[in-house]
């Protein structure tokens, strides 16, 4: 990953504190105050999958100036967010800005009247967050409130400003380099789905089966209140679309009375999508969590206060983040919502339904378990897909889906905001909305084909959520394909499937479908043109001509 | 090799990790290794201010240029 560094200041290149965001090898840094003419050099800018621009405002902005003009440094500043907007709109990279405004600051001056710098900062980051809705290649870093954990006096060095011209202490570059190391994570790396929690001195304090429902300590004052907000937080991380599931060595009825009983619980049953209370190990009971919601293990987080249980899951369950509570109940909110595995840079409408959803899920596999004929049941659930057009409302999930689906996609091919403002243009390309007796699934799947000649059609993006699975819903969609395919009078539609360590599950359906596996040569020889499409070593090429009848179909008649 | 040799020899690896750093240290100066140049230099001072937790006056990084000049600032 190429990754380059611009500043209005000096940031001490090849410092080792760098290694924190990333190998020094792949970070390169722009010549000392060249940040403006970076920012305007487009060519360049696509050797990097990402651009970090650090904006010290006292570098642009005279603040010892006594006859300060307001209204040129604001001129400063809307020319410094055009340059910014025009390099989004013409760069495909990954943007992240970092602001500070610290300089001095003064309790007597600025308790009457605004701080001037303050003013000008909010301003410029206001408008940038606004370019960051349009923009989902741009993130925002108001880097002072990062540093005002630790102190802004320690990340700051005034020493080192007038020796080399860089404001940052190596503490402050090494919490820098840190944090935006977190934001590459994010951007590279899903975030954790599910939160797995014990019930006994987890969510409440002590033991229900032995000091009973009235004794357990939750409340909204004294010493259960740590608990209490312990339980507000979690439902926060779940309103942001975090499953939350109980695991707990107990008797079933005990926990269920205090979710039901317990008049101080804020928690209620219908937030957690599933109970695994049993006397079971609590390894086992994960694993069987894991194909229930058909999530790999690597999206759960384990928080249990018993320490036997975390190190038996971390021993264990390799893949499962546990969580090393703190030792005093009172700090677990905020650990809980500084945890940044849950986090994500966009929270759509689509999250907020996603433990709801999982619910749903969980039903329609026990249903379906318990039927006898699959047909038969499927029909029944009144199954209504739909395809929907991308447009403003629906861009974000439209990006979530493609940069997040693992299993069924077929090329995990991942676009941005600026892919899809071409890709609009020049592909076919929709959404699909499931609904059935269960509810309301959402915007489940993205699709975008692509002419490659005048017989043929190629699937670019065939992507579908795992939470719809076991409805065949994907040969709906490849029958839906098939339709465009024929108005358009294609003969061919040609899939290419690229392996990656999730997606086998898609290799499957191709193979049931009545699509045929061509030789990579063919493919090849076809399609001299597109050899961009077809060159990656990994990957598995089928046709299906668009007379072929294909399986499954009847379910959604 | 003293403690005090052996935790420059530590800052001088970590600092220029391209270079190889002779086990003998106390003769060099700046330039004797390629990386050392005054980027190299102000970057090492500050290494050596993390492993002796200590911090320099703004004079002192002018003014320290090898590692004698440094064992006397220590």
């Amino acid at each position: 990953m190429k990754i380059k560094l611009s500043s209005t200041s000096f940031l001490l290149p090849k410092n080792k504190s760098w290694e924190h965001l990333s190998n020094l090898k792949d970070i390169s840094f722009s010549e000392y105050g060249d940040i403006f003419s970076n920012m305007s050099k487009l060519k360049k800018a696509k050797k990097y999958d990402i651009e970090f621009f650090m904006i010290f405002l006292p570098d642009l902005l005279d603040y010892f100036d006594t006859k300060q003009d307001k209204n040129l440094e604001k001129k400063k500043i809307d020319n410094l967010i055009l340059l910014i907007k025009s390099k989004i709109i013409k760069n495909n990279n990954r943007i992240v800005i970092c602001i500070s405004d610290f300089l001095y600051s003064n309790t007597i001056n600025f308790s009457q009247a605004p701080q001037n710098s303050k003013q000008i900062k909010n301003y410029l980051i206001n408008d940038l967050y606004d370019l960051a809705k349009k923009f989902k290649n741009l993130y925002i870093v108001d880097i002072d409130n990062i540093f005002s954990k630790d102190g802004l006096n320690n990340c700051f060095d005034q020493r080192n400003y007038y020796l080399c011209g860089c404001r940052l202490s190596i503490q402050g570059i090494e919490i820098l380099a840190k944090n935006l190391r977190k934001i590459l994570n994010r951007i590279y790396f899903t975030n954790k789905k599910v939160l797995i929690l014990d019930a006994d001195n987890t969510l409440w304090g002590g033991i229900v089966a032995e000091d009973g429902i009235n004794k357990i300590q939750i409340k909204e004052d004294g010493e259960g209140f740590a608990f209490f907000d312990f339980q507000r937080a979690i439902k926060k991380i779940k309103e942001d679309g975090v499953i939350l599931v109980i695991v707990s060595k107990n008797n079933e009825m005990d926990v269920l009375s205090v979710f039901k009983k317990h008049k101080s619980m804020f928690l209620k049953e219908e937030d957690i999508t599933n109970f695994k209370v049993n006397w079971n190990e609590k390894t086992d009971n994960i694993i069987k969590l894991s194909k229930e919601l058909d999530l790999g293990l690597d999206s759960f987080v384990f928080w249990d206060d018993n320490p036997i249980e975390r190190e038996k899951v971390r021993r264990n369950l390799k893949n499962v983040t546990v969580i090393e509570p703190d030792k005093d109940v009172s700090n677990w909110t905020r650990q809980l919502l500084e945890y940044e595995g849950f986090s994500k840079f966009v929270v759509t409408g689509s999250d907020k339904l996603k433990s709801k959803q999982y619910k749903i899920r969980g039903k329609f596999i026990s249903d379906k378990s318990k039927s006898r004929n699959e047909f038969d049941y499927l029909k029944s659930i009144n199954l209504k897909p739909k395809k929907i057009n991308i447009n403003d409302s629906n861009l974000s999930r439209a990006i979530q889906l493609s940069q997040k689906t693992n299993q069924f996609n077929l090329r995990s091919i991942r676009y941005n905001s600026n892919d899809f403002a071409k890709i609009k243009k020049n592909k076919i390309c929709f959404l699909v909305n499931l609904k059935d007796i269960y509810g309301d699934h959402g915007i489940i799947a993205l699709i975008i084909l692509e002419k490659i000649n005048k017989d043929s059609l190629f699937i670019d993006t065939f992507l579908m959520s795992c939470r719809v699975l076991g409805r065949y819903l994907e040969s709906w969609i490849l029958g839906e394909i098939k339709k465009i395919a024929l108005n358009k009078r294609f003969k061919n539609i040609i899939i290419e499937y690229i392996p990656s360590k999730r997606n086998q599950i898609v290799e499957k359906f191709l193979k049931s479908s009545k699509s045929k596996e061509i030789e990579r040569y063919k493919i090849q020889e076809l399609f001299k043109k597109h050899k961009n499409y077809f060159s990656n070593k990994k990957s598995k090429f089928y046709i299906l001509k668009t007379s072929e009848k294909l399986k499954n179909l009847k379910i959604y008649e | 090799m003293s403690k005090v040799d052996k935790k420059i020899h530590q800052a001088l690896k970590k600092t220029f990790n391209k270079s190889k750093i002779p086990n003998k240290i106390s003769n060099l100066k700046i330039g004797d290794i390629k990386e050392w140049d005054s980027l190299g230099n102000f970057n090492f001072l500050l290494e050596i201010e993390r492993v002796f937790n200590c911090r320099f006056e703004s004079k002192i990084f002018n003014e320290v240029k090898s590692i004698k000049e440094l064992k006397k600032k220590l």
